[in-house]
C-alpha cells in the first residue's frame, strides 16, 4: 500500500493540508473552501477555462514548466506534493503581476468572472521557457512577444469580444529576472510520491508503481482509474458520479516513458497530450496534425494518450488518427502484458476488451509510417470543441500507387472505426483525384451515423464523401478544420 | 498637429483607464455572488430538481424522503409561497410550476447544509409527471403553426408575379444547427437562501444545465446580509 504520509499541497506559497477531501471532490471546489475564490466554474466541464489554475510540472529531471489547467475537473486529492498557483498568488491590487496590469489597463475583463482563469492561462504562457520574441508574422496568432494566443484557446469570455484580451497578450514582455515564478523553471518539479488521501465517503491512491495500482484494481474493482480527470470530472460534476476509491495513474513512471525501436515507438499511457505535442508526436505527422485541434491547452497538459483511448468515446480525435496509424494498446495486468490492436479495443459505446484489473501501460506505433497522411476534424468551432466527424487517413504511396490504405473515422459510430471498405477501394489505385472521389463515394457509407445537436447524419455523410478529395488536394500532412 | 488632434493637457481618450474593478477581477479578489459561500458561515446551499420531460403536468411531489438524507433542512415547493407563484416581479414563470414547460425546469428546490447534500436531497425527492405533448424542433413547431411572435415574412414588391416572370426560379429550404457560443453563462444560477430563508441574490434563468448552488452577478459588493 502507498505511504500514508499526510497529504498536502503548496497553494501560492503556503502548504495546505488536503486530509479529509473526498476523492470526487474537484480540486476548484476545494480551493474555493479554503477562501481562493478567484477561480470559478464556469461550465464544470471543461469547456470554459474560469476554472484554470497554474500547476508545476516537471521538465525533465532538472526543469519546472507552469502548467494550466481546468481546476473543475482534477480531484484535489490529486494535488498532493504538488505546487499550485491562482490568480490570487499571482498578484495583488497593489502589486500586479506583468499579465494582470496588462489585462487591466488595456480593458481586457469586462463582467470579471472568466478574468482569473485568463490570467492563470496568460500567465503559464508568459512563463513558457522557449517563448522568445520574433518579427515572423504567425497569421496573428502569435504576437511579436512570441505569445502564442492558442495558451488562451480554452477560455472563453462573454464579454470583451477578445481583441483587449489579445493586446494585453501581445503587450507582454519577458518574466524579469528577480521573477520568482520564472526562477522556479530553473529547478526540477515536484516529484509525486505515492500517497493516500482519505474523505468522509471514500479514498484517492496514488500507488507507488504499475504493479500496486493493478493489485488494488484487483481488490477493488469499482474503482475508477484517473490520469488527468479530464473525463471522470465531468461525469462527477454534471451526471454526479462518485467513487469510493480514486486510483490515480498519472504519475506513474512505467507509463510516462516514450520510447523509439527499430519498428515502432512507444508511448507511455500516462504521458500528456502536452507533453506528446512537445515531443514524440513531432515525428509523426498525423498527430502533430491532430493534437493542436484536440480540445484545448488546458485539457492538454492533463488529459493522456491512455486515457483518452481507455475513456471509449466515440469520437476521442485520437482513436481515428491511432486507427490510421495501425497503433497497439499495450495492456497490463496481473498476467503481464498483452498487445492488442486498437482496431479491435473498443467493444461498444465507451467499451473495450480493457479488464477492470488492467491498466493501459502504452501505444504502440508500428513504423514506417505512411508518406501520405492527414487528419480532417469537422467541428463548429477551430478550437476546444467536440468532433462532429473526424477522419484520420494514413497512405503508403509507392510510384503514385496506394499500396496500403488505413483510415480511421470518429464520430460516426458507438466506437471509433477502421473504415476498411474504403482502405480497400483505394489500394492498388493511382493516388489521384478520381481514385479519392471514387473512395470517398465508399467512405460516405461507413458507420451508423446519428442526428443530434453536433450535426445531423446527412450532413456528416456529406463530409466524409469529400475528406479523401480534400485530402489530395492539400498533398501534404496538413491539419485543416472545416466550420 | 492640429490643437483638436493634441488634446487638451487632461486628456482622458486614448489613455489606459483600468475601470474601477479591473485590479480586483485580474487578482481573484472581486467577490461575486457565488464565492460567499465559503466565506459566509451559516449559508444554506440550494439544488433544485429538475423536470425530465419538455411538457409535463407535475402529478405528485413528495418532498419527505429529502428530509432523511442528513444535512438536508427543508424543502421549498409551492405551498411555501405566500404570494403569487412567480418567479419574477410580474407575469414570469412559475417558480415552482405544476405543469412544466421545459426541459430541465426546476419544480422544487432542497435546502441543506452542504451543496453535497442539497444535490442528494434533490435525488431523494420524488416526483410523477404526466407526459403531455411538446414542440421540441422548428419543423414541429411549422406544422403546428406554433411561433413565437408571429411568423415574419419579407418580402417587397409583387412577388407572386417577380416569379411568374422569372426565367428561372430555384426554391430551397436551409437549415442551421444549434451553436454553442459560450458555456461560462448559460450555467444556471440559482437563489443561494439565508438561513433565514431570505434570498440573496438574483434567479438566473433555469437552463438543464447543471444547477448549482448560487446566482452570480457582475457586482463585486457582497449584497447585505
Amino acid at each position: 500500500m502507498a505511504t500514508n504520509q499526510t497529504p498536502r499541497v503548496t497553494v501560492n506559497g503556503v502548504i495546505h493540508d488536503l486530509a479529509g477531501t473526498d476523492p470526487w471532490t474537484p480540486a476548484l471546489d476545494w480551493l474555493r473552501s479554503i477562501g481562493l475564490t478567484g477561480a470559478k466554474e464556469g461550465c464544470a466541464e471543461g469547456e470554459c477555462g474560469a476554472c484554470s489554475v497554474m500547476l508545476a510540472r516537471r521538465d525533465g529531471d532538472d526543469r519546472t514548466r507552469w502548467a494550466a489547467v481546468n481546476a473543475c475537473l482534477l480531484p484535489a486529492s490529486a494535488l498532493a506534493g504538488q505546487e499550485v498557483v491562482t490568480s490570487e498568488g499571482l498578484g495583488s491590487p497593489e502589486a500586479l503581476h506583468p499579465v494582470q496590469h496588462e489585462m487591466a489597463v488595456r480593458g481586457g475583463s469586462q463582467c470579471g468572472y472568466c478574468t482569473p482563469g485568463f490570467v492563470c492561462s496568460m500567465a503559464a504562457e508568459f512563463y513558457r521557457p522557449d517563448r522568445a520574441p520574433s518579427p515572423k508574422d504567425h497569421g496573428g496568432e502569435v504576437g511579436p512577444n512570441g505569445f502564442d494566443l492558442t495558451a488562451i484557446s480554452g477560455n472563453l469570455c462573454r464579454c470583451t469580444g477578445y481583441r483587449p484580451i489579445r493586446e494585453a497578450a501581445f503587450a507582454l514582455g519577458l518574466p524579469q529576472t528577480d521573477d520568482a515564478l520564472a526562477s522556479r523553471l530553473e529547478g526540477p518539479g515536484p516529484a509525486a510520491a505515492p500517497v493516500v488521501v482519505d474523505g468522509p465517503t471514500g479514498s484517492y491512491v496514488r500507488p507507488a508503481d504499475l504493479d500496486e495500482a493493478i493489485h488494488l484494481l484487483q481488490r477493488h474493482p469499482d474503482a475508477v482509474v484517473v490520469a488527468g480527470s479530464t473525463d471522470w470530472g465531468v461525469e462527477v460534476n454534471l451526471r454526479g458520479a462518485r467513487a469510493e476509491l480514486v486510483v490515480g495513474v498519472d504519475h506513474l513512471a512505467e507509463l510516462r516513458a516514450a520510447t523509439r525501436g527499430a519498428d515502432h515507438l512507444e508511448i507511455g499511457a500516462a504521458v500528456t497530450l502536452a507533453e506528446l505535442e512537445r515531443g514524440i508526436a513531432r515525428e509523426v505527422p498525423l498527430l502533430t496534425a491532430v493534437l493542436p485541434l484536440f480540445a484545448s491547452p488546458l485539457i492538454r497538459n492533463s488529459a493522456t494518450i491512455g486515457g483518452n483511448l481507455a475513456t471509449g468515446s466515440p469520437i476521442g480525435d485520437l482513436a481515428p488518427a491511432l486507427l490510421a496509424l495501425e497503433a497497439d494498446v499495450v495492456l497490463h495486468g496481473t498476467d503481464g502484458q498483452r498487445l492488442v490492436p486498437l482496431a479491435s479495443f473498443f467493444t461498444g459505446y465507451r467499451r473495450s476488451v480493457r479488464r477492470r484489473d488492467e491498466l493501459i501501460r502504452a501505444v504502440r506505433i508500428p513504423l514506417p509510417l505512411g508518406e501520405v497522411t492527414g487528419f480532417q476534424k469537422i467541428a463548429k468551432r477551430r478550437h476546444d470543441d467536440i468532433t462532429s466527424v473526424a477522419v484520420a487517413v494514413s497512405l503508403h504511396v509507392v510510384d503514385g500507387s496506394v499500396q496500403r490504405a488505413r483510415i480511421g473515422v470518429g464520430g460516426v459510430a458507438a466506437t471509433p472505426l477502421r473504415a476498411t471498405d474504403t482502405e480497400a477501394a483505394l489500394e492498388g489505385r493511382a493516388w489521384t483525384r478520381a481514385t479519392a472521389a471514387a473512395a470517398g463515394e465508399v467512405l460516405r457509407d461507413v458507420g451508423t451515423p446519428i442526428d443530434d445537436h453536433r450535426a445531423s447524419a446527412a450532413y456528416r455523410r456529406a463530409v466524409l464523401a469529400t475528406a479523401l478529395v480534400r485530402l489530395h488536394a492539400q498533398g501534404a500532412s496538413t491539419p485543416e478544420v472545416t466550420r | 498637429m492640429s490643437a483638436v488632434a493634441q488634446g487638451p493637457d487632461d486628456q482622458v481618450v486614448g489613455q489606459p483607464l483600468p475601470h474601477e474593478s479591473a485590479a480586483l477581477h485580474v487578482t481573484g479578489r472581486a467577490l461575486y455572488t457565488e464565492d460567499l459561500g465559503s466565506r459566509m458561515p451559516g449559508l444554506l446551499h440550494a439544488h433544485p430538481v429538475q423536470a425530465p420531460h419538455a411538457h409535463a403536468l407535475v402529478t405528485r411531489l413528495d418532498a419527505e424522503p429529502a428530509l432523511s438524507v442528513p444535512w438536508v433542512v427543508r424543502v421549498l415547493t409551492a405551498a411555501d409561497v405566500p404570494g403569487i407563484n412567480d418567479a419574477g416581479a410580474k407575469g414570469d414563470e412559475p417558480l415552482f410550476p405544476d405543469e412544466v414547460m421545459f426541459h430541465g425546469q426546476s419544480v422544487c428546490w432542497v435546502l441543506a447544509e452542504t451543496a453535497e447534500a442539497a444535490r442528494l436531497g434533490a435525488l431523494a425527492v420524488e416526483v410523477e409527471y404526466e407526459v403531455l405533448p411538446a414542440v421540441v424542433t422548428v419543423e414541429e413547431a411549422i406544422d403546428a403553426g406554433s411561433f413565437q411572435g408571429g411568423a415574419p415574412r419579407l418580402e417587397r414588391g409583387d412577388v407572386e408575379s417577380g416569379l411568374a416572370q422569372a426565367a428561372h426560379v430555384f426554391s430551397g429550404v436551409t437549415t442551421s444547427a444549434g451553436r454553442s457560443t459560450s458555456t461560462s453563462r448559460p450555467t444556471a444560477r440559482s437563489p443561494t437562501s439565508t438561513r433565514a430563508g431570505r434570498s440573496s441574490s438574483r434567479a438566473a434563468p433555469s437552463t438543464p444545465a447543471r444547477p448549482r448552488t448560487s446566482s452570480r452577478t457582475c457586482s463585486v459588493e457582497p449584497p447585505t446580509p
